[in-house]
């Protein structure tokens, strides 16, 4: 299937009046040539064993019978896809329904910007191709061969691939100068049609005819001259402007018809001479044509076969319906090929992701392994015989855990009742006599104790002047106030001051005294 | 004949074209599926690896706990670790005796019925833990009789006490008929205290079926 699709080997069978040439092309190598006079039985025999043996190799036909038309017809300057339909619905009413028909639309339809449109138009080309008996024999031969029919071509348009591989040689060799008309008349010759004329313009074919000399009579180079001034004729009609001189002829025949053509003493005739096998040189195929060669059909037939872009295909009904299962076949081929490469894919990026699994695998396992062996190391460091006891009792390690954390929650939480209560030992030293004093827990919950637990502590009394002098009772309240703060700094400490309407007659005095100690 | 031979190999690639379209899905279908059950397995080994580094560090954890708590243990008095509950009748006589050691009238112990308690800190492996809300109220002859009665009261009781409130108020300085009813055994009725306190009682875990009444 891969050989199908990548192979770049083709049969061109060339079809002329005397005779065919099928030639087995591979690449830039002609692989094998028969010439074949008739499509007789015998000779049917030989190509069936040819086709079979290269079944996938494509078969292509290159018409160069003397039947063919090249008519030239001008349409209106419409739209490009309304031209087509047009040139489509002329050729479906032509009466000849047998023909090979085919059309080429001549230039591009652009003009400069300030040409009216009166002088617009579009040229085309129609090219039809009677159907002969030979042909059709060809036809109805190869739809019967394994080999896919890849279409039907003249010779003649295709025979511009071989002007443009040596247009630039032309093109130097020219000795015209300035050309108002890019024209050149190529006359070459081929074993299985003969002499043909064809003129080509620098974007294709504009005229072509078959025109048969005999060499040896004498009077051929009168014909020959006279052919190309029908031709230039033929050519004034399409371009009034175009002088013969600006003409160039580009012959390729053998070197003593050249030398013959080199006597014709018309100074209007510009040519460029090239042997078939110096053509061969020229465009590229070196060793392709013997160097005495007389014929041009293996060069265009190689040309024809080279080139990827063929410039006109004419089809049948039936190579149209067997194209359409070939090209469906040939799709198929890439949808499997497509196929597999998408399997080859999908399997590559399923063993990546294998790969890729077990290898997070193996190290989800070696993870699993150190943590077990951590786990292992910390079980048996925390039991390496470490047994806790207590007066000779073997205490549980979940006991020691279970009664130090209750411990850690509630043992420091309102105890400290009795340490704050002789904290507060020193209010005596100033002569004060406590009457009440309470202590409270302010943000205590019994059902989730913190260690942190706020409390608050009031006392309150009386407050004297055991010296009798009024001094003193401030002076012990202010030490008093001053050393409640000192001992309790981190505290909030609250107290009313002393009432400053005091009477001094008396000399012995007793006030109330009211003092609170939070914690935050 | 060639038509049909066309037609033939049309119909082969075809066939080709959907046996290999199945054969794609099929391994699409075989890898997703494998790589999802291998993927669940990796999850799976990476969560046991997860889970036992948890049981390494919680362990870890406990064996730190455990040592320091060691240090803890040591420094809890015995009544505090006992685990035999709150029984009543010893209370009363451990209050009678203290009460005359540091000459306490009318001591009144209030407690009500216990409450289990089962959640956060109290949520433990050996020993379940109750808590009963105590009233202590009492006449003292000074503050400092009056101190030194509840240090002692409250710590001879087992488990933990957390003193909520304490109230102590002097109602009337000392008369010359006060001296006269201490030294004929009467209460004089200087000092009024009262305390409440959360009592946390703790019990075998064994016996959190039966809790103490």
């Amino acid at each position: 299937m891969i050989t199908k699709i990548i192979s770049e080997s083709n049969f061109v069978v060339t079809i002329g009046n005397y005779g065919s040439v099928v030639t087995l092309h591979n690449g830039k190598k002609i692989e094998e040539t028969i010439f074949l006079e008739g499509l007789t039985e015998e000779n049917k025999v030989t190509l069936k064993k040819l086709f079979t043996k290269h079944k996938s190799t494509p078969i292509y036909f290159l018409l160069d019978t003397v039947d063919q038309s090249y008519k030239k017809k001008t349409y209106p300057f419409i739209r490009k896809g309304d031209l087509i339909h047009l040139i489509k619905r002329d050729i479906a009413n032509d009466a000849d329904k047998e023909s090979l028909k085919n059309y080429i639309i001549l230039g591009n339809g652009r003009y400069p910007k300030d040409t009216p449109l009166a002088a617009k138009k579009w040229e085309v080309l129609f090219i039809s191709s009677s159907s002969s008996e030979t042909t059709n024999a060809w036809l109805d031969f190869s739809i019967e061969m394994p080999n896919h029919i890849s279409g039907i071509y003249m010779s003649p348009i295709e025979t511009f691939s071989l002007f443009k591989l040596l247009q630039e040689d032309i093109k130097s060799s020219s000795k015209i100068k300035n050309k108002k008309n890019d024209l050149y008349c190529l006359l070459l010759q081929n074993k299985v049609s003969g002499i043909r004329q064809t003129v080509f313009s620098d974007k294709g074919i504009v005229f072509t005819r078959v025109v048969n000399y005999n060499f040896d009579e004498p009077d051929f180079l009168e014909k020959y001259e006279q052919d190309i001034h029908s031709t230039f004729e033929y050519l004034k009609r399409l371009f009034p402007d175009l002088q013969i001189d600006e003409l160039d002829i580009i012959n390729i025949f053998s070197s003593p018809i050249l030398a013959k053509l080199d006597k014709i003493p018309n100074i209007n005739f510009h040519f460029i001479n090239y042997t078939p096998f110096q053509a061969a040189l020229g465009s590229g195929y070196n060793n392709l044509i013997s160097k005495d060669s007389d014929f041009c059909d293996l060069l265009i037939s190689k040309i024809f076969s080279y080139n990827k872009k063929k410039l006109l295909k004419f089809t049948t009904p039936k190579v149209s319906a067997l194209a359409k299962l070939f090209l469906v076949i040939r799709s198929s081929y890439y949808i499997n090929l497509l196929l597999l490469i998408i399997i080859c894919a999908i399997c590559l990026f399923a063993i990546n992701i294998q790969n890729s699994i077990e290898e997070d695998k193996s190290i989800a396992e070696i993870d699993r392994l150190n943590a077990s062996q951590s786990l292992a190391r910390i079980k048996n460091a925390a039991l390496d015989g470490e047994v806790f006891t207590d007066a000779n009792e073997v205490i549980d390690i979940d006991r020691i855990l279970d009664i130090g954390k209750i411990d850690e929650a509630l043992g420091s939480v309102g105890s400290n009742v009795f340490d704050l209560y002789i904290k507060l030992r020193f209010i005596k030293e100033y002569g004060v006599k406590i009457n009440n004093f309470s202590y409270s827990l302010t943000n205590f919950s019994y059902k989730a104790p913190r260690s942190n637990t706020n409390y608050k502590i009031s006392f309150s009394g009386e407050i004297s002047n055991r010296s009798g002098d009024i001094e003193d009772l401030f002076t012990e309240f202010d030490g008093l106030s001053s050393e409640l703060k000192k001992t309790f700094e981190k505290n909030k400490v609250i107290y009313s001051e002393l009432p400053r309407n005091i009477d001094f007659t008396k000399k012995y005095y007793n006030f109330p005294i009211d003092f609170s100690i939070t914690n935050n | 004949m060639k038509i049909q031979r066309l037609r033939r190999n049309i119909i082969i690639n075809i066939t080709a074209s959907l046996a290999l379209l199945i054969l794609a899905l099929g391994i699409v279908f075989y890898t997703t599926n494998k790589k999802d059950l291998n993927t669940q397995k990796v999850n799976k080994i990476h969560l046991e690896a997860v889970n036992i580094k948890r049981q390494a560090q919680e362990l870890e954890s406990q064996t730190n706990d455990a040592r320091k708590y060691k240090e803890v243990w040591k420094t809890i008095v015995g009544n505090k670790k006992n685990t035999q509950g709150i029984k009543m009748d010893e209370v009363n006589n451990s209050l009678t005796t203290i009460a005359a050691k540091y000459s306490i009238y009318t001591p009144s112990l209030q407690v009500v019925v216990p409450e289990n308690l089962e959640s956060g800190i109290f949520q433990r492996k050996t020993i379940s833990i109750s808590h009963s809300n105590g009233t202590l109220s009492f006449d003292a002859l000074s503050d400092v009789k009056a101190m030194a009665f509840i240090n002692e009261f409250f710590g001879t009781l087992p488990g933990y006490i957390v003193i909520n409130s304490f109230d102590m108020n002097k109602i009337h300085k000392y008369l010359p008929e006060d001296f006269v009813n201490i030294s004929l055994g009467k209460n004089p009725g200087i000092l009024k205290a009262k305390v409440t306190f959360s009592w946390y009682a703790l019990h075998e875990k064994v016996r959190q079926e039966n809790p103490p009444r």
